[in-house]
């Protein structure tokens, strides 16, 4: 049996159709443009090789930090009661309506040789973080956190307090009800948290190059290292492209992120 | 040593202020009674320690949970709390909820699953215990919440309208259920908090009722509910209630018109009382009746709506009526609702025999 459609107005199919053009023509131009004789030898030169290991490693370790910083901040935002937290959910959206060169400028003014937190950091421990690896998982999980924490915060807040109310008149202290119940209950929107943060941060680009520079092996992830193969080797960047976007499709087939699928 | 609550608190929220003075002896079943709005869900966030008052003494036999000094948290209360949503955590099977307080106390796996088990036998769910609850019914996930409250053996047990959320075929094996598991262990002190008398009748023992954040009657259920003093209390003891004064025979109400009845107890003319009688004795006539009886209000059909086999019947006031007929209430059978052609709008007159009305002086507040 069918469910009975109420009928979509047919002017919405043509603007709808070109959205969806809009988004997969561009990649289609992507594989046509590829040539699939030499793809092979092109994703696995060796300057390839070093930019998609460094990619997955520092999209790993930003991921991980998003997790470990990004989760407990989602669950204060969420519980808190606190004046000032509505401002607080506001500034941490930041990042994401921010264009990523500039928050590499301002990680730069930060943790650079002539920011304050940089200077610090170089006078007392002699440690320098812009142009290593270091400032590109800083960069990606500048950019990358936002997806995670709005994601988990909404869930939390949608889980509400009581389950959490009643865990505690079950005697449950509360370290154990965030363990048994609270963390539990938000897994679902966890995972698709973690999946949108570690998409993100593979993808990173502008915030990158500009607090961590391009250097091969260091700091040239892939998105870099398809910007300066363009230059140069067109070829070579195109190929580089469809490996990026394998792993996006990988990315959306395999972990599925819940709440980009509009599932509660 | 007596386990008793004892809780006097108070909790001033905007202009919503609770004052409520409340004991509770071990075994004993108290339910509070009161409109939406009435201070019952606060009086029972403070209990379970999910508010704190601003002043006030919450005591379990000589352990103390509130006072000046101390607000200990609900986890370490020994305070249980069934509430209308079960509320059992989605990601944990049944036996698992059950097992999770005995678990957060520091019982050992198993001990704590042989604990569960015997739980869900207890509430008859022994069958269910593997599965999710959301695979349950609404009136098996409620029994399951139910066992979780009891397995941690609390002190006192909070139930907040535990049947509001059950469907009308499910709500009278629940309501059976929890009678049974509250009568067979007698150690605990029980508050239910309700708008529905029937679960006052059959699980508690004595009836407080709250107003605006004040308990304004109280007493053994049977009496409260028979006896009504407060016209909120008349209504969910299904009773047509008028206030007024008491005079010879009966009260003057504070329009001046009279309501005859019998008084139950002896009353001095003047002093606080009210009138009241069954929907069921109200007799309804579409003209003014000649004859005996002394009880003729004039009235207008509110609404008509089912109640058993009869149909209710409420009346609201007309310009040359008194104004405390509005929301009486009138039993009538169908035939006779057919035979008179009532209908929202039908002016009528309300008879009530005088022996019909029983008169008792009123309690304080409103």
């Amino acid at each position: 049996m069918r469910k009975a459609r109420t009928g979509l107005p047919v002017l919405l199919w043509v603007p709808a159709c070109v959205a969806l053009a809009l988004v997969v023509l561009p990649v289609v131009g992507l594989v046509a443009r590829t040539d699939l004789r030499d793809f092979p030898s092109l994703v696995t030169s060796p300057g390839a090789v070093h930019a998609l290991e460094l990619s997955l490693r520092t999209a790993a370790a930003s991921t991980v930090l998003c997790v470990v910083l990004g989760g407990p901040l989602a669950v204060v935002l969420a519980r808190s009661h606190a004046p000032g937290t509505r401002l607080l959910r506001a500034i941490v959206l930041l990042p994401l309506v921010l264009p990523p060169v500039v928050g590499g400028l301002a990680l730069l003014y930060l943790l650079g040789r002539n920011g304050f937190a940089g200077r610090i950091l170089d006078f007392v421990f002699g440690v320098r973080i812009p142009f290593t690896t270091a400032a590109v998982v800083i960069a990606q999980t500048f950019v990358a956190m936002p997806f995670l924490v709005v994601g988990l915060e909404g869930a939390l807040r949608t889980a509400g307090e009581r389950y959490e109310a009643v865990a505690a008149t079950l005697g449950a202290a509360p370290w154990t009800v965030f363990r048994r119940v609270t963390v539990p209950l938000v897994l679902p929107a966890l995972g698709s948290g973690l999946v949108l943060s570690f998409a993100r941060a593979l993808g990173e680009f502008g915030a990158t190059i500009t607090f961590a520079g391009s250097l091969e092996g260091v700091t040239r992830t892939l998105p870099l290292e398809v910007y300066t193969l363009g230059e140069t080797d067109v070829d070579g960047a195109v190929a580089l492209s469809l490996v990026l976007v394998l792993v996006a499709v990988l990315v959306i087939v395999v972990a599925r992120p819940r709440a980009i699928e509009g599932v509660p | 040593m007596s386990r008793g609550l004892h809780a006097r608190v108070s909790v001033a929220r905007g202009r919503f202020r609770l004052d409520v003075a409340l004991d509770v002896p071990a075994g004993e079943v108290v339910a509070v009674l009161g409109p939406n709005g009435s201070g019952k869900s606060t009086l029972l966030d403070v209990l379970a320690g999910l508010l704190r008052p601003d002043s006030g003494v919450v005591r379990v036999g000589d352990r103390v949970l509130v006072d000046s000094h101390v607000n200990v948290p609900p986890y370490q209360r020994k305070v249980g709390l069934l509430s209308q949503d079960p509320l059992l955590f989605p990601h944990l099977s049944a036996v698992a909820n059950v097992a999770f307080g005995p678990r957060s106390r520091g019982v050992g796996r198993r001990r704590a699953d042989a604990v569960a088990r015997a739980w869900l036998s207890e509430v008859d769910c022994a069958g269910l215990a593997g599965r999710r609850p959301a695979a349950l019914s609404g009136g098996q996930a409620q029994r399951v919440a139910l066992a979780r409250a009891l397995a941690t053996e609390p002190d006192v047990l909070l139930l907040d309208e535990p049947f509001a959320a059950l469907d009308v075929d499910a709500a009278p094996a629940v309501r059976g259920l929890v009678r049974r598991v509250l009568r067979d262990r007698s150690h605990r002190a029980t508050v239910l908090v309700s708008h529905d008398p029937l679960d006052a009748l059959v699980l508690a023992d004595r009836i407080v009722v709250l107003s605006d954040g004040r308990i304004v009657e109280q007493g053994p259920t049977r009496e409260v509910l028979s006896r009504p003093r407060t016209a909120f209390t008349a209504r969910i003891a299904g009773l047509d209630l008028v206030p007024g004064v008491a005079s010879m025979d009966g009260i003057h109400t504070p329009d001046g018109s009279p309501v005859s009845g019998m008084a139950v107890t002896a009353l001095t003319a003047g002093e606080p009382a009210v009138a009241v009688f069954r929907p069921a004795a109200v007799a309804i006539h579409l003209d003014r009746p000649h004859g005996s009886p002394r009880n003729v209000f004039p009235a207008v059909v509110a609404a008509l709506e089912p109640h058993g086999d009869l149909i209710r019947v409420r009346t609201a006031a007309t310009p040359d009526s008194p104004p405390w007929v509005t929301g009486l209430a009138a039993d009538l059978t169908p035939e006779a609702v057919a035979e008179l052609a009532l209908e929202p709008g039908t002016a009528v007159h309300l008879v009530v025999k005088a022996t019909e009305v029983s008169v008792y002086p009123r309690a304080a507040g409103p």
